[in-house]
């Protein structure tokens, strides 16, 4: 298809081959002109040590005996065959070549020092040769010219063994490194795809959409498992919303409904000022309640909302004492045994979160329990950790219900005999997620033991 | 009392002018935060009651404007938000006090006379209250009713002295909650109540007559007898 091809040339994948290509491809020419350029200098100063060496004994020979002495040594060098092949040229100051198995004094070799060229060598029955040549021209005090020389034919070799090898690396690198890299980008960009695709699908509604998690535990992987959280953070808190927004509604209408109908009836009734009293304060009542529950709703969403970023450290000892002084005198009237046992603790927290938790969690435990029975606030240090404990002897909550206890909008007594909007316990549950801590509702043979375990961070 | 009441919800702007004035009290109304902040200083009003989300200008803007030109008129924010940063924010900027949508009618006027007779006594820095045969020493933290000592624990000496220094209107259980005992939220229950008619017992000896009366879906009020 064109729009997939149109997606490869303009994919991260490609320019991510693109890019490690290019890399291997610098690095390979780099290596492999550094180490051709070592081997010419190391080649070059050997052949270097070797001309010096010969030229310094016909240098011997013309101190001792001129001209002469050094063509007979040349003619004699010339007939002896060695290992190191070496070229000779004396000739006279307007380069005309005297003795020596070099053709001609090469034209563009003017001054003295070391030349490189290429010239015509005699070789040994065949005539002449073309060959490369490394060799150093001397000026003799007399105007004659001298040149001594090598082969330096494997320089040029070693210089096209370089050249094609250079164009084979590269070329070797440069498939290797587009097909390598493009494979690894391509696994990167197939997670971005797989992401893309998935998150557009969660944005439709399927909030049950996950990213695939393999077994490789790499950043694609952790990755992948932030983005889940982030999901399935997204899905509790809409699938707690709709529950919310049922949840209201039911406890909105009962209210409404009741102040409706009250109003109808006592307009039907024609009702007497006396009557009407009633009518309306009945209703305030309602409304009373109401508003509380939005109230609580409210509360509920602001704790929801809170970042656990944003917390400094508070002492939960004093926010616990507090809380316990507030209900002491409720608890006292119930003739009712409110015991409590604080440490001191200190822990990142919203002192406002705190209180609401503690002060429901007290609220509760008096309520629900009979006159004559006792509530336990117990707050301790236990390792790397605190504990807050708050136990009554009342009913309890039967175990399979106690999950649904923390939902919003549960009142597990059906007869709402208790006021209360019923969001008590939901708003404890968010406090502590909030806080990073466990809630834990267990029995306390008999009644309800709720713990909150914060752990330090 | 004179007042201005500076909100751009209609309805809600209509309900409270009609209540207010219900009490006797005058409310001017305007719907913006330009012509709210100019009203405001134009007008000797006892008390603004200052919506925060206001067109044009916002209602912090305005409390920081009027403040800025050094008018000490009480003012009374509302707000849908009630958030504790946003309840310090609006204090911060210059605000008597802070009142959360929904509200009941009766929290709003408690809330109102309540800031405004602070403006009118807070020059005093009094060390002892009296009201009627009630008196409350604050050094020595002792209080006395007809001579007769009455042991406080700490909080209830907090809450008598909350009601004393309103004495004569009337206090919200909300009032309380955020002045004793600093919560933004309501602790539940009868709570308040039973604190109440603890302090109840203990100022009014058998025989005498009654302080604090309990209003109806309103609050307390503390008043000589």
């Amino acid at each position: 298809m064109p729009s997939d091809r149109r997606h490869l040339l303009h994919s991260a994948a490609l320019r991510g081959a693109l890019w490690i290509t290019l890399i291997a491809l610098l690095a390979t020419g780099v290596a492999l002109t550094v180490q051709y350029m070592q081997t010419t200098r190391l080649l070059e100063a050997r052949t270097h040590a070797l001309v010096d060496d010969e030229a310094a004994s016909l240098l011997a020979r013309y101190r001792a005996d001129g001209v002469r002495g050094i063509a007979m040594a040349i003619r004699r060098q010339q007939d002896v065959p060695r290992v190191n092949e070496f070229f000779y040229l004396l000739a006279t100051s307007n380069g005309e070549p005297l003795v020596g198995n070099l053709l001609e004094w090469p034209v563009d070799v003017e001054q003295p020092g070391y030349h490189s060229f290429t010239t015509k060598v005699a070789s040994t029955g065949e005539g002449w040769r073309e060959r490369r040549v490394e060799a150093r021209a001397i000026v003799l005090p007399e105007g004659f010219r001298l040149l001594v020389g090598n082969l330096s034919d494997e320089r040029q070799a070693l210089r096209d063994q370089y050249l094609s090898s250079l164009v084979w690396s590269l070329l070797a690198t440069g498939a290797l490194g587009l097909a390598l890299g493009f494979w690894y980008s391509r696994r990167g960009l197939a997670f971005v795809d797989a992401a893309s695709a998935t998150g557009e699908s969660f944005l439709q509604g399927r909030l049950e959409e996950r990213l695939p998690v393999s077994e490789r535990g790499d950043e694609y992987d952790r990755l992948a498992l932030t983005m889940n959280r982030a999901f399935e953070e997204v899905e509790r808190l809409v699938g707690s919303l709709r529950a919310a927004t049922e949840g209201l509604a039911h406890d909105l209408k009962t209210p409404l409904t009741r102040v409706r109908a009250r109003l109808e009836v006592a307009d039907l009734e024609q009702a007497d000022a006396g009557r009407m009293h009633d009518v309306m304060a009945d209703s305030r009542q309602d409304l009373e309640t109401i508003l509380q529950l939005i109230e609580d709703v409210l509360g509920l969403a602001r704790v929801e909302a809170t970042a656990v970023a944003h917390l400094a450290p508070v002492r939960l000892d004093v926010i616990v004492a507090e809380a316990l002084e507030l209900y002491d005198p409720v608890a006292a009237e119930r003739d009712m045994e409110l015991v409590s046992r604080i440490e001191p603790a200190q822990l990142p927290g919203s002192r406002s979160l705190l209180a609401q938790m503690v002060t429901n969690l007290i609220d509760n435990a008096i309520k629900y329990t009979p006159a004559g029975g006792g509530v336990t606030v117990a707050l301790e240090s236990i390792e790397g950790a605190i504990r807050l404990v708050i136990a009554d002897n009342g009913p309890g909550i039967p175990e399979a219900q106690r999950a649904q206890a923390l939902q919003r909008f549960t009142r597990l007594d059906p007869s709402r005999s208790q006021p209360g909007s019923g969001l008590g316990l939901s708003i404890v549950a968010a406090a502590a997620r909030v806080h990073r801590a466990s809630l834990k509702l267990d029995d306390n043979a008999p009644g309800l033991r709720v713990e909150i375990l914060f752990s330090r961070l | 009392m004179k007042l201005l009441l500076i909100e751009d919800d209609r309805q809600t702007a209509e309900h409270l002018t009609r209540g207010l004035k219900e009490l006797g009290h005058s409310c001017d109304h305007l719907d913006n935060g330009v012509d709210g902040l100019a009203g405001a200083l134009a007008g000797q009003h006892d008390a603004i009651i200052l919506d925060r989300n206001l067109p044009g200008l916002d209602g912090l803007a305005v409390l920081t404007a009027l403040r800025a030109q050094g008018s000490r008129t009480p003012v009374l924010l509302l707000s849908a938000l009630s958030q504790v940063d946003d309840k310090v924010a609006g204090l911060r900027a210059g605000g008597d006090d802070y009142l959360a949508k929904p509200f009941s009618f009766q929290e709003l006027i408690a809330r109102l006379e309540a800031i405004v007779r602070r403006r009118g006594s807070e020059n005093a820095a009094q060390t002892t209250l009296q009201v009627g045969s009630l008196t409350l020493d604050m050094l020595a933290r002792i209080a006395r009713r007809d001579g007769r000592r009455i042991e406080l624990l700490n909080k209830e000496f907090q809450l008598l002295e909350y009601l004393m220094r309103h004495a004569g209107q009337v206090v919200t259980r909300t009032m309380l909650t955020d002045a004793i005992w600093d919560y933004s939220f309501n602790p539940g229950t009868n709570v308040i109540d039973v604190h109440v008619s603890r302090l109840r017992g203990k100022i009014d000896a058998p025989g005498e007559p009654g302080m604090i009366s309990t209003i109806r879906g309103a609050g307390y009020r503390l008043d000589a007898v």
